[in-house]
This record gives C-alpha cells, sequence and structure tokens, in this order.
C-alpha cells in the first residue's frame, strides 16, 4: 500500500508516542472500512486492518489513529476505555420489551428481543464513544492534513448521508424513543458540526425540519466550550452523556483492565 | 461534486412551528406546500434543487446539486445503470410523485 505522505507521518506519530509498532493487516471481511485495535499492555503492536480496496483508505487510517493518539496523550493514569453499565443494560432491555414496542409486535422470541436491546445499547455506546471525539480528530485533521481534505470531505458526507437513514418513521417505530433521540441528537451535532467545516449548510437539514437542531446545538456548544485537549475527552463524553441522558447508561474502564 | 442527500422522515415527525400557523395540519394541501417551500429555502445556500414528494405517513427528500439539478432524470437512470437500485428506484418514484 502506497500511503499518503499524511497518513504516513501520522502513523510514525501512533508508533513515537505508544512506543508499539502498527501492524497491517488485510480483511476483506471486515464490517467497517478500516480499524484500529489499540495495543494493550502484552501486546507487541497496535493492528491495523482494512478492508483491501476501501475507498478513502488513507484518510480512515489517520482518522482512525487519531482516537490511539488522542488516548496516549492523556497520562497512563488516565487512559480510560468506554463500556454499558449494568443500569444501561437493564434499561434498554426494559424499553425494548415494554408492552406495545415494535419489537413486540414483530413476535421475536424473547431472547432475540434482549439481543436486539443490547445491540441497540452498544450502538449509542459506541456513538457516544466516537462522535465527540472523533470530531476533535476531524479538527485536526482538517486543520493540519490539506492532502487530506478531499478524502476527509467524501468520507465525512459518505457517514452523513448514511446517518440520515436512521431519521426514518421505520426506525422510529422499530426504537424506544431515548435511543432514537439520542441517535437522531448525536447525528444532529455531526451534521452541523460538518456543515460549519465544510462550510456548506447542507447535512443539518434533515435533522432541523425533524426537530433535533435544538439538542443537537446544545451538543456542538458542549464541544466547542470544552478545552481541545485528550485530557477532557473523557469529560466531553460525559457531558454529552448528560444532556442526553444517558450518564448512568455507561462507566470508564482503564484502559488494560477493559479486556 | 458533492453527492445528493436523500432522507425520509415521518410526516408527523415534521416540526409544525418550522410552518406558517395556518399550514400546520398534517396532510393538508397547505401543508404539503409549506413543507416543499421550506426545504426549497433551507436548501438554497447549497444551490441545486430539492425534490420532495409525500407518502402517506412521510415525505422523502432528495437534494440534488446543480450538475443533477438540470436532469434529475438522467442522474436517477444513471444511478440504476451503477447498480444503484435502492437510490435510483427512490429518485424514480420522488420524480413520478411530484
Amino acid at each position: 500500500m502506497n500511503w499518503a505522505e499524511s497518513t504516513t507521518t501520522i502513523m510514525d506519530l501512533v508508533e513515537q508516542t505508544t512506543g508499539k509498532p502498527i501492524s497491517l493487516e488485510i480483511d476483506p471481511k471486515l464490517a467497517a472500512m478500516a480499524l484500529v485495535v489499540m495495543a494493550r499492555a502484552n501486546e507487541p503492536a497496535h493492528r491495523l486492518v482494512h478492508r483491501p480496496s476501501a475507498p478513502n483508505l488513507d484518510y480512515l487510517v489517520a482518522f482512525q489513529c487519531g482516537f490511539v493518539l488522542r488516548l496516549y496523550e492523556c497520562v497512563s493514569a488516565e487512559r480510560f476505555e468506554f463500556a454499558a453499565s449494568s443500569t444501561g443494560k437493564a434499561s434498554v432491555r426494559t424499553l425494548v420489551t415494554e408492552a406495545g414496542g415494535e419489537l413486540q409486535r414483530m413476535g421475536l422470541p424473547k431472547d432475540m428481543v434482549l439481543q436486539v436491546a443490547d445491540q441497540m445499547l452498544a450502538g449509542l455506546l459506541t456513538q457516544l464513544r466516537s462522535v465527540p471525539i472523533g470530531m476533535r480528530i476531524e479538527s485536526w485533521l482538517w486543520e493540519t492534513y490539506p492532502d487530506l481534505h478531499a478524502q476527509q470531505k467524501d468520507c465525512v458526507g459518505r457517514q452523513l448521508r448514511d446517518n440520515t437513514k436512521s431519521l426514518g418513521p421505520q426506525i422510529r417505530d422499530m426504537t424506544p424513543g431515548p435511543i432514537y433521540s439520542g441517535n437522531a441528537s448525536m447525528n444532529c451535532a455531526y451534521a452541523l458540526f460538518a456543515d460549519r467545516l465544510f462550510g456548506m449548510p447542507l447535512y443539518a437539514v434533515p435533522y432541523r425540519s425533524a426537530g433535533f437542531i435544538e439538542r443537537g446545538s446544545k451538543l456542538l456548544k458542549l464541544l466547542d466550550d470544552l478545552p481541545g485537549d485528550p485530557a477532557h475527552d473523557r469529560l466531553l463524553v460525559d457531558a454529552w452523556g448528560e444532556e442526553l441522558g444517558l450518564s448512568d447508561w455507561f462507566k470508564w474502564v482503564p484502559l488494560d483492565a477493559a479486556r | 461534486m458533492i453527492e445528493p442527500l436523500d432522507f425520509t422522515i415521518g410526516v408527523r415527525d415534521f416540526d409544525p412551528y418550522l410552518l406558517p400557523e395556518d399550514s400546520r395540519e398534517v396532510g393538508t394541501e397547505a401543508f404539503k406546500q409549506a413543507v416543499v417551500a421550506y426545504y426549497a429555502e433551507q436548501f438554497t445556500p447549497c444551490g441545486g434543487q430539492a425534490i420532495v414528494a409525500f407518502a402517506a405517513d412521510a415525505i422523502h427528500v432528495e437534494w440534488v446539486p446543480d450538475e443533477i439539478a438540470n436532469d434529475p432524470l438522467d442522474y436517477a437512470i444513471s444511478l440504476l445503470s451503477d447498480g444503484k437500485l435502492d437510490e435510483g428506484a427512490t429518485l424514480l418514484r420522488v420524480l413520478h410523485s411530484r
């Protein structure tokens, strides 16, 4: 793979900052286009896995590396991972199994409904962890690596166009209110952020018309008001969690105890 | 070129307070006209064209950039030719229902 100069620079930065090399792997069956699995204390390398022909691969890898860099720029005692809390699991399971819900009407077996509940929670928490910190990384890449601009615009645009699919009435009908609302509010904040970054008020239009602009704007303001250094990333996620009413749905786990 | 943006929201999920007071009753012709005007105004800074279609319980919106706005039918057919059947068929339905 011939990486762009910026991507090579960023991968070098990861290796220097973390003291561990990046091991490259190609996986045609990978669900995402690319991801970085961070090395743990007893692992020799960060694994950078990507699909063989992923579009915008330079940008995607740079973006993933951004998460590693932000984590390792915190002192080791401040490196945490994110996990669902037992309260979060119980809350979503209750929401999903409440009488009258679409999943109930579909007549799915109870164990499958609970599995869906756990997946919904995991998806929402992944979003809560990755969207606000991802915006910090987006800003950093945009300001620092102009040669990635075209890929960044394309990739962010794809993501935002994909995000609007979850506004549809079918998704709304089968998703518990707090999860639907949390997802749409975070997508709205991301859309507002991208519109500002790219100077074109396009992607927030769907969310404005569906009534999510106020919550999305509040989330973006939290991002703007908090210091942008990695030491404040946990605080940022906590602030978003509080705004969305999800504070007791997740917990922070010290990095090397997380797996 | 910026890619088109399409989305669907429930007709009752549209925030009625964005519309003139006399156009907020869902399903009326005044409501539909106001929704079309709302999206046209929202997308004005982006150029292009907003195409809005109504189903029984949903509003489908497709924004296309200037490069496509002159001939959205041709674009829909090119999507189908490229194997993007879902996107192409959706756009054709929207164009047909206008």
